[in-house]
């Protein structure tokens, strides 16, 4: 299945979780770090320790945010 | 000690981690300054370009301070508090919602708005807002933990130029006032302090100085300088001169006149 993440499509096995997901776009950087990482799931926000649970479907939209300096 | 939301500080100077050069000076700086409260923003995760800040941060045990920089809108903001309680781990939260990319000033019915409701999901909320002192009071009212009034537009090293309006926020409010946005030097910071406020929130001053760890010490001592001051009770200016010595010794005795 295709879900999008952060606007780059990500390739993912059926019914992959959204800590799998996570895992894979950040990997593909070599940044495994989800320390400081927020995820939304089609605009809705996922908590860290639900993660591995929340599975996924075709279509889904990740947007991952961080933390940054700031003022 | 600065106490927010049952919290204890004994530092009354809080300072952002923007516009530093680099995270190593930022971290010196952060040290030289004295802080325990350091504010942080949240942004799309660019996975080319990671900013490695929020570890350094949490090891160096700094309580954080997550705003909500970008929110335009109540909306946006709550979205952004959601977001920023997940990936720091706090409830803490710098509510700031300013629409406007030219003056970056607070607009005051959405952060009232949300407010009100990031309280009743939980929130430590400290709203960033002009300094208008009905604002600040619906604000206290709504159940927020401190109030962040600006001296001037962020990032304009004015100064206090909303120093009579900060005045009387400080004397009617119940929650602490920390004065935000536009202080531009160590003598600001110090004058911000004399007048009451109960802490300090600084950033491009000490990031953007020709030696930010040295000016973050100048801040901790100008802050300590000012709150030391204003519990000491200033002396009253006064239009006349009033004599420091008798001026009458030189002319009676003769002998030990002094003068000076």
């Amino acid at each position: 299945m295709n879900i999008v993440c952060n606007g780059d499509r990500l390739e993912m096995a059926a019914e992959a979780s959204l800590y799998e997901a996570v895992s894979t776009y950040l990997d593909a950087a070599q940044t495994p770090a989800l320390n400081g990482v927020a995820v939304a799931c089609n605009g809705e926000v996922v908590p860290r320790h639900q993660w591995s649970q929340r599975t996924l479907s075709d279509g889904d939209r990740l947007d991952l945010f961080t933390a940054v300096a700031g003022g | 000690m600065l106490t927010i939301a049952n919290t204890s500080f004994s530092s009354r100077l809080l300072t952002g981690t923007g516009k530093f050069s680099h995270s190593g000076l930022m971290l010196d700086a952060l040290a030289a300054s004295g802080t325990e409260l350091v504010t942080l923003a949240l942004r799309r995760l660019d996975r080319r370009d990671r900013d490695a800040i929020f570890e350094p941060l949490q090891a160096a045990g700094y309580r954080l301070l997550p705003n909500t920089s970008g929110a335009r809108t109540a909306e946006e903001a709550i979205q952004a508090a959601r977001l920023t309680r997940e990936a720091m781990g706090t409830p803490w939260l710098k509510l700031e919602i300013h629409p406007d990319p030219r003056y970056l000033l607070p607009d005051p019915v959405e952060t009232l708005k949300a407010a009100e409701h990031l309280v009743r999901q939980g929130f430590i909320v400290l709203p960033y807002v002009h300094a208008d002192p009905v604002l600040c009071k619906r604000l206290e009212e709504a159940g927020c933990s401190a109030v962040m009034p600006l001296a001037a537009p962020i990032g304009s090293n004015q100064g206090l130029v909303t120093a009579s309006f900060l005045d009387i926020i400080i004397e009617q409010s119940r929650v602490p006032v920390i004065v935000d946005a536009g202080l531009g030097a160590p003598s600001q910071a110090a004058e911000a302090m004399e007048r009451g406020a109960d802490a300090v929130l600084v950033n491009t001053a000490i990031a953007t100085a020709a030696d930010p760890v040295a000016m973050a010490a100048a801040f901790r001592a100008a802050v300590d300088a000012g709150y030391q001051a204003r519990r000491a009770g200033l002396a009253t200016p006064g239009a006349r001169a009033t004599a420091s010595s008798p001026l009458t010794a030189f002319l009676d005795a003769g002998s030990d006149a002094h003068v000076g």
